[in-house]
């Protein structure tokens, strides 16, 4: 790969494609540049946005259409700003904790918890963890806000095991019902906007054994074992690395990074270096799921996409951001492939080449016809398949020709 | 050039919220010739005058996928010898027996009072349940139960789901995709070597823009999709024809429907069920997912609005279906990942469990039964112990679809004299 052309994948993998323009930008800046302006904004001076979520009432809602307002806001956001790996990390931990809207009433819950998965995204995990763990969006949707010392709720200690820690094989019964018991006592106040606060006497503060480990009796400890074991770390590298390096990475190079990333738990430094092997050829295909198929189309075109029909059309690709349908997350990328998700694909591609105003680099190849400068445009630096490309090329209609471009197979694989 | 972020959150957020500009239109259902011309499976044959009028095509099976794991015990609560232990485990929880919708000819239990639209298929023999049911090594975690149920062997999956093992083994040299449609998301029981099903997400919204008018789009987005390219890009244009003929055979039978507010609420999900079976395409195999079971916290107000869902969308589609003449070719399941903890939890709700409970509906029961052992003497942990294989209630499904039973299921299950 020439260096636009890894430029152009790692915006297209965990970057939200390329805005107009950035493509020249990155490359004058170079590779190693823009990969520590990515995986470190803070200490390389790149500004971070307005809180997407300000202007948003945080009181219960009786329907949806602060989260719907807030999907927007936070799309909106990440089209642009200048921290995209951020926004990444922030979907990837959605993914990964998976709280839903639905179950948590209250919008400015969700709105901090969204906050926090950017602000500590690429941190230190064991930090993270600790975060989510007394967060007041995960207290309220997996039930630690209502479990006492008493009658503990095992609905958070499973996931925390099953889906946030150490994963199936790793755990016991028993280790559920430990750490239930140990992170009792946190309770969410809606009255108080949400504040969380500790309430002793609803805390079992008993030493317990988890994993092994004996002592456990509250949240820290809870938290610093499961942490750290080495099955977590080997979890979440594994995790990063379907996503980044593609679910058929050679299996020693993930290994590699395991051993790494245990040592500490820093995130930026493990993402950075899955970036550089995929760079250096490690990389396999990855689908394009259709939350950042959107915000890349959008960015390209700096056009969002008008309509009524808008909402029905993310809703039917099965993706919609504070709405995971189950504690699991997002369904596998593969899910994107279905019937319902390349319709709905068709429709949003239709709706964002409609709403094109801009004379974006994309928008004025596709008057011209100029399949190869279209392709460019939307981070396909090697161009359309024939198939595409000679689609494309049939249509009169300059709209046409980039809702077709938007809506290729192309585009759904980086 | 850059979009400003209100501009764009404006903008959005108008769409977002649904108070936008509509569409340039939507591209018809009926693509040419084909979608209007018979279907297979009444080419030819006109409704006999004096008969009851609807299809004479195959067996439909419906599947709806409870997920999160249903509180069985809620659900059809023991009433008779067990009630005792049920009402022990649950001093608040209980349904109270006042409440319960009676079952003629049985003092075991009764129904969720949500669950009464469901008393008249009972009392028509056209009800049944399959108590404590469950699979060996199901497991308390979601992901587990799932994939167990979804394969319908111990273990985890590897030979697909029990109705793609049963669409493979039926199909002919040409999967047809409109055998199996699943519906607000997918389904892994459906996923076969050769067949995948179709999915609608919310049947809003399952229809092709038509930007300007022009009807040139979607030919463009067919002709992507040939010749196929390899790995990723392949997969990604096989899914384009799939996509635009079934859009272009549902849509027409969506629209002659009930409209039906929010696309995916169960209501209309139900509805779409009968649409699909109402327009004879061949369906015979439709998935309904139904989430939210997972009730840790605040259970009885969650499950009473969710039971009711259930209730009144299966009511509907029979109601619906008899209307029509299509009861007679439909058989209904039900069932979840686990049931849930006996004793409550401490927040009002309870906890993950093993043996469930599993639903049949449909005219095709020999009567209303409840079959299977509820023993809440020698608990599993804390759980129901199973006494109703699941492989039971797949072989009265398989069965209804006119088999072969034991070789997608591996071996004989007892299916309890359930249908006639």
């Amino acid at each position: 790969m020439d260096e636009r052309a890894q430029l152009a994948w790692v915006a297209r993998r965990v970057g939200f494609g390329l805005a107009p323009g950035q493509l020249d930008e990155w490359a004058s800046k170079g590779v190693d540049t823009v990969l520590a302006e990515l995986t470190d904004p803070d200490a390389t001076g790149v500004a971070a946005g307005p809180d997407p979520f300000a202007e948003l009432a945080r009181g219960r809602d009786d329907g949806s259409a602060p989260f719907r307002r807030a999907v927007a806001a936070w799309m909106g956001s990440v089209v642009v700003g200048s921290r995209p790996l951020e926004s990444w990390m922030q979907l990837f931990w959605h993914d990964y904790f998976a709280v839903s809207a639905q179950a948590v009433r209250l919008p400015g819950l969700m709105f901090d918890h969204f906050e926090l998965l950017r602000r500590r995204g690429l941190g230190n995990f064991e930090e993270l963890l600790r975060a989510v763990t007394t967060d007041g969006a995960m207290l309220v949707f997996l039930d630690g806000t209502t479990s006492t010392g008493h009658s503990p709720n095992e609905n958070y200690a499973r996931e925390l095991l099953e889906l946030y820690s150490v994963g199936l094989g790793n755990f016991e019964e028993a280790d559920v019902q430990a750490a239930a018991a140990a992170l009792t006592g946190w309770v969410v106040r809606p009255r108080f906007d949400g504040a969380v606060t500790f309430v002793s006497r609803r805390h079992d503060d008993t030493p317990r054994s988890l994993l092994g480990v004996t002592g456990v009796h509250d949240v820290d400890t809870v938290v610093e074992v499961v942490a750290r074991h080495p099955a977590t770390a080997a979890r979440v590298t594994r995790l990063l690395a379907d996503r980044i390096l593609g679910p058929g990475a050679d299996p020693g190079v993930v290994a590699r990074h395991q051993a790494g990333f245990a040592e500490g738990l820093a995130l930026a430094p493990l993402v950075r270096g899955l970036l550089e092997d995929g760079l250096g050829g490690a990389a396999t295909e990855v689908l394009v799921e259709p939350i950042p198929w959107l915000i890349s189309a959008v960015r390209a075109l700096q056009a969002p996409p008008r309509g009524r029909d808008v909402a029905a059309s993310l809703r039917a690709t099965g993706q919609v951001p504070f709405l995971p349908p189950n504690v699991g997350g997002f369904p596998p990328p593969g899910s994107y492939l279905s019937t319902s998700a390349t319709v709905a694909r068709f429709n949003l591609a239709a709706a964002i080449a409609e709403a094109a105003r801009a004379p974006t680099p994309a928008r004025l190849a596709a008057e011209r016809g100029d399949t190869d400068a279209l392709a460019e445009a939307l981070g396909l630096v090697a161009g359309f398949a024939p198939a595409t490309a000679a689609a494309i090329s049939s249509l009169d209609h300059p709209r046409d020709r980039l809702a077709a471009a938007l809506a290729s197979p192309d585009l759904i694989v980086a | 050039m850059t979009l400003s972020r209100r501009r764009f959150v404006s903008l959005a957020g108008a769409a977002f919220v649904g108070g936008g500009l509509a569409l340039p239109g939507c591209r018809s259902g009926s693509r040419g010739d084909d979608a209007a011309g018979p279907t297979p499976g009444t080419a030819g044959v006109a409704p006999t005058p004096g008969l009851t009028p609807g299809s004479t095509a195959e067996p439909v099976l419906v599947v709806v996928q409870l997920g999160g794991g249903n509180d069985g015990l809620n659900t059809l609560v023991p009433t008779g010898s067990a009630a005792g232990r049920y009402r022990d485990a649950r001093p608040t929880l209980a349904v109270a027996e006042e409440e319960l919708v009676p079952l003629a000819g049985t003092d075991e239990y009764g129904l969720h009072p949500a669950l009464a639209p469901l008393a008249p298929l009972w009392d028509a023999g056209q009800l049944a349940a399959l108590q404590a049911i469950g699979l060996p090594e199901q497991s308390r975690s979601h992901f587990v139960a799932l994939d167990t149920w979804w394969s319908g062997a111990p273990g985890p999956s590897g030979g697909g789901g029990w109705l793609g093992r049963w669409l493979d083994a039926t199909t002919g040299a040409e999967p047809d995709p409109m055998r199996a449609i699943s519906l607000a998301g997918g389904s892994p029981a459906l996923l076969g070597s050769r067949s995948a099903p179709i999915v609608v997400q919310a049947v809003e919204g399952f229809s092709l823009a038509d930007p300007g008018g022009r009807g040139t789009l979607v030919d463009a987005f067919e002709a992507m999709a040939a010749p196929p390219g390899s790995g990723l890009l392949a997969e990604a244009q096989a899914a384009i024809p799939v996509a635009v003929e079934s859009v272009a055979e549902l849509q027409a039978a969506f629209r002659s429907g009930e409209p039906a507010g929010r696309a995916d609420a169960p209501g209309a999900l139900f509805g779409a069920v009968a649409d699909i079976v109402e327009a004879d395409l061949g369906t015979q195999v439709i998935v309904v997912n139904l989430g939210g079971f997972d009730t840790h916290a605040n259970q009885p107000g969650q499950h009473r609005a969710l039971l009711g869902n259930l209730g009144a969308g299966v009511a509907g589609l029979f109601e619906r279906l008899e209307g029509s003449g299509h009861a007679s070719r439909t058989l209904l399941v039900a069932y979840s990942e686990f049931g849930r903890r006996v004793a409550q939890n401490g927040s009002l709700g309870t906890d993950h469990g093993n043996g469930g409970l599993a639903l049949m509906a449909g005219p095709g029961l020999a009567s209303g039964q409840v079959v299977g052992e509820l023993d809440l003497v020698n608990l599993d942990r804390g759980d129901v112990p199973r006494t109703v294989d699941a492989r039971s209630l797949y072989a009265n499904a398989l069965d209804w679809l006119g088999g072969p039973t034991a070789e997608v299921l591996g071996g004989d299950w007892d299916t309890y004299g359930l249908l006639t």
